[in-house]
């Protein structure tokens, strides 16, 4: 058998786990266990702790466990992951400003005649706003989309690769709201931020007339 | 070539804040990109580095596993000797580690002792003090001296817990001869070194027992390594290329892995932003670009623009991407250099030049078929109905 070949998991009392696997000639009471976990009244007597109990008994190791949040082989991946996810919202950050100003240079004869029929900037920038919603909107359901199709294919191969029943990627709807509470205000404001350095100047130069 | 890279550079120029945005872009993607390729060879690297910068080129195990995580040589005394007399081979060292307890007047710590047999017995790099003379001595790491507040010359005691031997061996006292840095140990890790024989007296034990020899050859490792597997077939003989090979089978292959779904992540990325951005670009310009069709540039000519900007935009961010994605790649290094076990001198990102060959070539293709689209819609324009499209609207 695999090593989370299976994903089934059995709980028991350690009495009852003795009684089923224990030596019966074993005399009760000299039974040997790995690790002892202690639960301190304060964590942070860990390791005045660990230093009297290694005083004390001889043989005996006592270290302060690894807190969650420290610096567990798990924790660190998710702050690798975490480092790379930010690099990518920056390049896309940037890309999308570029993009942004592009499309809003693209409609600068259209927002000169708004502004000359009367439209003053700030209903145009809240129709831009809105529009920029609708757009990020979009794009992030897309992106989720996307997110949970590769999520399948990535697990697949990182199973088959590994021949184990681990979950390497889970779009949690923990990390789904969180794509989408970074992705929808940052496309909303790359466009209103593009679409604001280009009201500022005046109706007749934006209609170039 | 030089004219049609001029106008494409006087068309970034005309839009510099899209332009600066492009290539700003396309240095953070290109950064992630190289440190990608540098995170999927890199560990590798390293291991390689280390294992030759301690000058054996041969690791003896009683089984196929990597030294130190299977069982013991059982006869390492023998098997070192028999190993020493082959031609070939200039010296064999004899290497036992067994868990330790360490206290001084005020602090006690677990960690590991480290025997090494044979002369000189030089695993370390001596940073205070010197080297084992006569007498039961250690050297140990930076951070058991830390936490143990040691220098060179103070006395520490000492109990040893080792296979076959008694299992509450007396303490013993050693003097501290040296603070040292072990190749393969971990920021925290609290190494005590000492002779072979003193470790064989704390434990309370006579020799024979070893995790691993350590074979130096006289410069034709995989010959030496041959002649070993031949005097004891019953040993495993792994030459540093060969460790390499098991340490890739092993778990580091999750980072060649993440690195390949990131790279191609990352192209895809760049890839697409780029093809957009040009598009937008030329759809832009498209009456511009028929008036010079107008007036006489040839169609190659119009298409090597569309090339030469796209290729300006990429090389730009490229060149910009490599101090960019150093800086990053020592940033990430330092995240992951934080996991539990690994030595300090490992590094995850190890600079190249066929990982910044791949991040060029792959670049260049990025600049190549990113273009390919807007390419086509220069070529295909039709010059007289754009240009009055354009008078009409």
């Amino acid at each position: 058998m695999r090593l989370g070949r299976v994903p089934r998991k059995v709980r028991l009392h350690l009495p009852d786990m003795l009684a089923l696997t224990g030596d019966p000639l074993t005399p009760p009471g000299t039974e040997t266990v790995g690790t002892i976990n202690v639960a301190l009244a304060d964590p942070a007597d860990a390791r005045a702790f660990a230093a009297d109990v290694n005083t004390r008994t001889p043989g005996v190791f006592a270290g302060r466990a690894i807190r969650p949040g420290s610096n567990g082989t798990f924790v660190v991946l998710e702050r690798f992951h975490l480092a790379i996810a930010i690099v990518t919202i920056v390049a896309a950050t940037v890309f999308l400003l570029a993009l942004s100003i592009m499309l809003v240079d693209e409609r600068r004869g259209t927002v000169g005649v708004l502004r000359l029929i009367g439209l003053p900037s700030r209903r145009i920038l809240l129709q831009v706003l809105l529009e920029g919603l609708l757009i990020a909107g979009a794009g992030a359901a897309f992106g989720l989309a996307l997110a949970f199709v590769s999520e399948g294919l990535i697990n697949r191969f990182f199973q088959w690769r590994y021949d184990t029943a681990l979950v390497f990627v889970a779009v949690t709807s923990r990390v789904a709201a969180l794509c989408v509470a970074i992705a929808v205000p940052l496309g909303a404001a790359a466009i209103v931020t593009a679409s604001w350095a280009l009201l500022r100047r005046g109706a007749l130069r934006l209609a170039r007339r | 070539m030089r004219a049609p890279l001029a106008f494409a550079w006087r068309s970034l120029v005309r839009q510099p804040a899209r332009a600066a945005l492009a290539i700003l872009g396309v240095a953070a993607v290109g950064a992630l990109l190289l440190d990608m390729l540098l995170l999927s060879e890199g560990l590798v690297l390293s291991m390689r580095e280390l294992l030759d910068r301690m000058g054996f080129d041969i690791r003896v195990t009683a089984v196929e596993a990597l030294p130190g995580s299977g069982p013991d040589l059982t006869d390492a005394p023998a098997a070192a000797a028999a190993i020493a007399a082959l031609p070939g081979v200039r010296a064999v060292r004899t290497i036992r580690s067994e868990g330790v307890e360490l206290w001084t007047d005020t602090v006690h710590s677990g960690g590991i002792f480290l025997g090494v047999g044979g002369e000189p017995a030089q695993l370390w790099t001596i940073l205070r003090g010197r080297d084992l003379a006569a007498g039961p001595e250690l050297v140990i790491s930076e951070y058991a001296a830390d936490l143990l507040h040691l220098e060179p010359g103070d006395t520490v005691t000492v109990r040893a817990s080792c296979d076959g031997g008694p299992e509450a061996p007396p303490p013993a006292t050693f003097r501290v001869a040296g603070i040292v840095e072990l190749p393969f140990d971990t920021p925290d890790a609290v190494t005590a070194g000492t002779t072979l024989a003193s470790l064989e007296a704390a434990c309370g034990v006579t020799g024979g027992i070893a995790d691993f020899l350590a074979v130096a050859s006289t410069g034709d490792a995989d010959a030496a390594a041959a002649r070993i597997r031949a005097a004891r077939p019953d040993l495993r003989v792994f030459t540093n290329d060969e460790m390499i090979g098991l340490v890739q089978q092993g778990g580091f292959t999750y980072f060649r892995q993440i690195s390949t779904v990131l790279t191609a992540v990352t192209v895809s990325f760049a890839l697409l932003l780029i093809t957009v951005l040009l598009t937008v670009s030329v759809n832009q310009r498209l009456a511009e670009v028929a008036a010079l069709r107008a007036l006489g540039f040839s169609r190659r000519r119009v298409v090597l623009d569309v090339l030469c900007e796209s290729a300006l935009i990429i090389g730009l961010g490229g060149a910009l991407s490599l101090p960019l994605g150093l800086l990053l790649a020592s940033w990430l290094d330092t995240i992951l250099k934080r996991m539990p076990a690994i030595p300090a001198q490992i590094h995850f990102f190890v600079l190249e030049p066929q990982a910044l060959a791949a991040h060029a070539a792959l670049l260049a293709a990025t600049a190549l078929v990113a273009a390919v689209y807007p390419m086509q819609i220069v070529a295909r324009l039709p010059i007289a109905a754009t240009l009055r499209n354009e008078v009409i609207s």
